[in-house]
């Protein structure tokens, strides 16, 4: 058997190589393409796996196989219109015939498409390690933690978790954006989560705490202004506009909701 | 690993590395059109394929995932010399140009049409949004969807392709028929990189981290130590000949400032060492075991910088002249710095001042400027920034070169041949017979390729080692490296009457000219020399100067400077139009020339000599702007429901050239073939607008032949003659007119041979197709290939042969206006362009199709510039964007919803049958287009591109 690449047969074996130091490989849009980060000595390919492939309804959620692709999960009737908004930021339909639920996941990166929508409503992902056993966790959790070698078996979403919408800013489709904003509200709660460019993804209490309020565009700017997180000013942008960015986007997706009634 | 699958409906078992990219073993597999333009990035399509029926890149795919799946590729699409009714559809529509994305998109629209047999537009659009074009924008692949459904159904096309002209004539002006687009759409043997022998060594370039620094010393031992390296070239064994990378007539209006290798490094990625190695795993390898010990100095990246007193200096050398050598040079030599410096020569005068570090300038005008802002009821004083942007081709920079016969042959995606085996000739110290350069099809140009920038190294460590060597730009050398839109400051100061009649303009051009001076004097005078000439205003002046800095070179980008002054003189006419309280429309119609009008203002703004002062020619101005109002309903507000969108309208007045009278020169030879077929050899450069197929017609219509009896070479400096390429709008006006020329002479030589055959007077012969020759008086015919095979047989008076050349003073200038309607999100500074319409005075357009896809991407193109392209530096100078997914080149879901090209039908008396240059002009529109119609919608006038959402919130006073 030629070890630089290991075709799996099942998540477990998957697992257990990756448990050995072999990395995965589902849809190569991360770990193939050029400037990426990863680099391993082994591959384990798991997008032959039929358990993780494919969506299916849960109590109130929606399990998303991890390897299944952004455009099969677009063409499920299953899969939430907002996590359909957010598939949709990756433009290009071949890149989304390839990457994957799971991968994008994984990656986790600071531009990531789906990982603000994930957090904004809860979402969780299941993990196996290499006897095969699984465990859940929140999206949140796996952001800082995120266990190596584990497999990311499902990605399970609320099939209804409130009036959600997402907002992604890139110089171009194709680019990578540099602000992501989603919001989730529900019973007058709100969850706000941002990916930010040189950051990463987080829920920023202090604009969830705002939009639950129902606070205005003055004050979430000001808000904006002031979050904790070190926002760099770079080729995307100074700091100040992201900042001021987020807030006004917000504001806009609170008037949105009022107008849905959501609130 | 052995894998097993399908190719193309083929079974085949490789033996390999798994982890071998898809598209590594398919072009192993002989597929060679599954192309590379992204290094792997995922971003231009190019490397698309069908794995399982599902489009993917297949430079992201390893290929051991391919065991037991199926795989299709472009090369699948079609029978052996029939096209697929996707790939004639694709042809027929316009959009197979430079063509390197050709295949993937024929594959792409493949697919789709065999999962959605009528597509809708947003079906289409999905389809395309993972391929990046850069020629021809996206517009008109919906067309093509369109044509390939009624050739599928109906066997033929109901669908207007494009406007047909001239009804009188067989070809010209008749859509179809791109000569090269079978090979391009099946993506054939056609690029460079499709005739890199298997044992050709690699050339890597070591580049330099600093913008500016000294090379004290380098110590390659260990790279040359290394198995499979050849030779390592430096400062320090490279041919001590200072030339210039800027593929311009020669002698040429640039300074010659550079070296192979410098002694001093001018910006990060300057060249510091090529590695010649077998393989470019050895190379990059032997690149990081060079050890380079630099001296670090302060560097200048803005003009200001540049012009501070006691600046840097960027080039601090001897200077020399050609011709014109200022009386005090030899007092001003003794202010030279480090002999590291090497030299800077100027062939003739520029108005330079290296100490300074003016690269070049010059001043000029006509009337009297300061009477006529004294007339004036009002000024407007503004000041407009440009940033450097990119052409972007898909096929990046690349050249293969060898020793075959004791002579030197190069294998160029170049503009200008002939200018790179001069070049190639200076370097290498050969005589030009020994060098051969053989144009291939060109991947994408824009400008890019009228620089030499990578054929003079390549060329020259073919001859120094005798080993045949391929050179490739990554796309991040791309960036770093190659040449880009010259930044700008352009100050535009123009007055005008109550009335809204201009009085006076005045033009300050401030250019950044980067490391090397290639187009220094030629780019800002087409700032000014390509916009004044739209006013019929009395009093203009002009002052321009060009600053050397430690940025990357710029070079020749489509539009050449004139984007920059149409951006910077339109919006300051539109800002004094809304001072005065006068429409804007109403006031570029009383300004602008018309037919007839001297253009004194040329007088001063030649290429480094007196320029030609000559009448407006043809113009279709007037119609031009009223039409596009039309269409847009200038004037008529609109409103969005959305309160955060305000939406404007805004238009510009545009010009350009067609091609450098008194400069260019074109030359074509027209051969009789024995069986009476047509073998035209152009000295033109088809980089893949068509140029080929414009010659084949012409030469097809004046000799009355079938179009598949004339076949165009081209661009081969054994073969042709002497062309001074492909720039400047020249292509159809000069390099057609000579085939033009060719055709005509070859005619008469035909009629000639033919009366003395046929025993007639030349008088009462005419040609006549398929072929033949007719007697009026006899009505006796003699065929072409009758009259050929007599003239070689033996007691013949041998080969009809024809020479053509063209060269001018007259000036076929094109002229338009471009409209754009855009929403402004006044909340997040968000601009989309919603409608765009580039309308254009075309004269005969010859290949119509192709003229109108050439707008259009010349067009989407300078949105971009517009609106997002740039780039950036740090505060080192080094470059942030890298790659085309940082850099932020526009793709389909930027084009503009409604986006029209409208080709105004003016013939021009000088053009080859009334045409007139088409494609180049469509770069000088948008951003002034665009930042008016900023302005109509929110009020804020935007003085730098790009227009970012930041600037524009800035503007609003929202950050």
């Amino acid at each position: 058997m030629d070890e630089r690449l290991v075709i799996a047969a099942s998540a477990q074996e998957a697992a257990k190589l990756a448990a050995s130091g072999a990395g995965y490989l589902a849809g190569g849009t991360e770990l193939n393409r050029l400037g990426s980060p990863l680099h391993y000595q082994r591959l384990v390919s798991i997008s032959r796996v039929a358990e993780l492939r494919g969506v299916e309804a849960g109590d109130g959620e929606v399990l998303i196989g991890a390897t299944t692709s952004f455009q099969e999960a677009l063409q499920s009737e299953l899969v939430p219109a907002y996590l359909k908004e957010a598939l949709l930021f990756m433009g290009s339909r071949t890149k989304r015939n390839m990457a994957t639920v799971g991968g994008n996941v994984a990656a986790w990166r600071d531009d990531s498409y789906l990982a603000a929508t994930l957090l904004a409503v809860g979402a969780s992902i299941e993990l196996m390690n290499e006897s095969g056993a699984t465990r859940r966790l929140s999206v949140a959790e796996w952001a800082q933690t995120q266990p190596e070698h584990r497999l990311v078996r499902r990605v399970i979403v609320p099939a209804d978790p409130g009036w959600v919408t997402s907002k992604r800013y890139a110089n171009t489709m194709e680019s990578l954006s540099y602000l992501v904003v989603s919001l989730c509200l529900h019973d007058g709660a709100a969850r706000v989560a941002l990916t930010v460019k040189g950051v990463g993804a987080f829920v920023s209490p202090e604009l969830s705490d705002a939009a639950s309020r129902g606070a205005g565009e003055d004050e979430l700017v000001e808000l904006a202004y002031g979050l904790d997180a070190t926002i760099p000013s770079d080729m995307y942008g100074s700091e100040r506009y992201k900042r001021y960015l987020a807030g006004v986007t917000l504001a806009r997706m609170l008037e949105d909701a009022g107008r849905d009634d959501a609130r | 690993m052995r894998i097993e699958c399908k190719i193309d409906g083929r079974e085949r078992g490789f033996e390999l590395d798994p982890t071998l990219s898809l598209r590594e073993l398919l072009v192993r597999n002989g597929n060679l059109c599954v192309r590379d333009s992204d290094d792997g990035e995922g971003f231009c399509g190019s490397d698309t394929v069908l794995v399982d029926g599902t489009p993917v890149y297949a430079n992201l795919m390893l290929a051991g995932e391919v065991d037991g799946r199926e795989v299709r590729t472009p090369a699948g699409l079609g029978e052996p010399g029939k096209l697929s009714y996707v790939q004639q559809a694709l042809i027929d529509a316009g959009v197979v140009q430079s063509a390197y994305n050709s295949p993937a998109t024929a594959l792409l629209l493949t697919w789709l049409l065999e999962n959605e047999p009528n597509p809708t537009r947003e079906q289409v659009k999905d389809a395309l949004s993972g391929i990046y074009i850069r020629d021809a924008s996206y517009e008109n692949y919906y067309l093509a969807v369109k044509l390939a459904c009624e050739l599928r159904d109906k066997g033929g096309y109901e669908s207007k392709i494009a406007p047909d002209y001239r009804p009188e004539l067989s070809y010209v002006g008749k859509p179809g028929s791109k000569v090269d687009g079978p090979q391009l759409v099946r993506g054939e043997r056609a690029f460079v990189e499709d005739f890199v022998d298997p044992d050709a060594c690699h050339l890597v370039m070591l580049r330099s981290p600093y913008a500016s620094a000294y090379i004290n010393s380098i110590d390659a031992s260990a790279a040359e130590a290394l198995p499979g390296v050849v030779a390592v070239i430096t400062c320090f064994n490279c041919p001590d000949i200072t030339y210039m990378q800027a593929g311009q007539g020669n002698p040429e209006p640039s300074p010659h400032d550079t070296r192979l290798f410098n002694h001093k490094v001018r910006f990060v990625g300057d060249r510091v060492a090529a590695v010649i190695a077998e393989t470019k795993e050895i190379a990059r390898e032997a690149c990081g075991l060079i050890s380079v010990d630099y001296q670090v100095l302060d560097p200048v990246f803005s003009v200001e910088e540049a012009m501070a007193e006691g600046a840097p200096r960027v080039h601090d050398g001897i200077v020399e002249y050609g011709v014109g050598a200022p009386e005090d040079l030899d007092e001003y030599n003794k202010d030279a710095g480090d002999e590291r410096e090497g030299k800077v020569f100027y062939p003739f005068p520029l108005r330079a001042d290296i100490h300074r570090n003016i690269a070049a300038s010059n001043k000029g005008g006509i009337g009297d400027v300061e009477r006529g802002f004294a007339e004036a009821d009002a000024i407007v004083d503004e000041t407009y920034r440009t940033t450097n942007v990119q052409q972007a081709p898909l096929e990046p920079h690349l050249c293969y070169a060898k020793m075959e016969g004791g002579r030197l042959q190069v294998y160029a995606s170049t503009q200008v041949p002939y200018h790179v085996r001069r070049i190639v000739s200076w370097v290498c110290g050969l005589p030009q017979n020994k060098i051969h350069v053989v144009k291939t099809r060109v991947g994408g140009g824009y400008g890019s390729k009228q620089d030499i920038l990578v054929e003079d190294v390549c060329a020259y460590a073919a001859y120094a080692t005798h080993r045949p060597v391929y050179y490739r730009h990554t796309r991040a050398e791309e960036l770093v490296a190659a040449s880009a839109r010259h930044p700008m400051r352009v100050r535009v100061k123009m007055g005008a009457k109550k009335d809204g009649s201009i009085t006076a303009i005045f033009m300050e051009v401030r250019a950044n000219t980067g490391a090397y001076g290639n187009h220094c004097l030629t780019v800002p005078m087409n700032s000014c020399s390509k916009v004044l000439p739209l006013f019929k205003v009395d009093n203009m002046a002009y002052d321009l100067i060009t600053y050397y800095s430690n940025k990357l070179q710029p070079g020749a980008y489509q539009g050449y400077g004139t984007p920059k002054g149409s951006y910077g003189i339109m919006m300051a006419m539109a800002q004094l139009a809304e001072r005065l309280g006068i429409d804007f429309k109403d006031m570029a119609v009383k300004n602008h020339v018309e037919t007839g009008y001297r253009l004194e203002i040329l007088k001063g703004l030649g290429e480094g000599r007196e320029g030609n002062v000559v009448p407006v020619g043809s113009c279709g101005l007037d119609e031009c702007i009223r039409r596009g109002c039309e269409m847009i309903e200038w004037g008529k507000r609109e409103e969005s429901d959305d309160p955060d969108w305000k939406i404007g309208k805004g238009f510009a007045m545009i010009m350009q050239g067609s091609g450098l009278p008194g400069l260019d020169h074109a030359e074509a030879i027209c051969k009789l073939e024995t069986d009476g077929t047509v073998i035209l050899n152009s000295g033109g450069a088809d980089i893949g607008t068509g140029l080929d197929t414009i010659s084949t017609k012409v030469a097809a219509e004046i000799l009355h032949l079938p179009l598949e009896l004339v076949s165009v070479i081209s661009g081969d400096t054994d073969s042709a003659a002497f062309d001074t390429g492909s720039y400047a709008s020249s292509g159809t006006f000069f390099s057609g007119n000579a085939s033009v020329d060719a055709a005509r002479k070859l005619a008469r030589g035909i009629i000639a041979e033919a009366a003395l055959q046929m025993g007639e007077d030349e008088a009462d012969l005419e040609l006549r197709y398929p072929g033949e020759v007719h007697s009026t008086r006899t009505d006796a015919t003699l065929s072409y290939g009758d009259l050929s095979h007599a003239c070689c047989a033996g007691d013949g008076r041998g080969q009809v042969v024809a020479h053509g050349s063209f060269i001018t003073t007259a000036n076929a200038i094109p002229y338009g206006a471009h409209f754009a309607q855009v929403a402004v999100n006044v909340r997040t500074g968000q601009v989309k362009v919603q409608k765009y319409y580039a309308l254009q005075d075309a004269g005969t357009p010859i290949n119509p199709e192709l003229a109108q896809c050439q707008m259009y991407g010349a067009a989407l193109k300078s949105i971009g510039h517009t609106l997002y392209e740039d780039m950036t530096i740090d505060e080192k100078g080094r470059p942030l964007r890298t790659t085309l997914t940082d850099y932020g080149v526009p793709m389909i879901f930027e084009q503009p919803d409604d986006f029209k090209a409208v080709m105004v039908d003016v013939n021009d008396a000088d053009g080859p049958f009334g045409a007139k240059s088409i494609s180049e002009i469509a770069c000088n529109g948008a951003a002034p287009a665009i930042g008016n119609a900023i302005h109509d919608a929110c009020g804020v006038w935007m003085r730098s591109w790009p227009m970012t959402p930041e600037k524009v919130l800035r503007e609003l006073g929202r950050i």
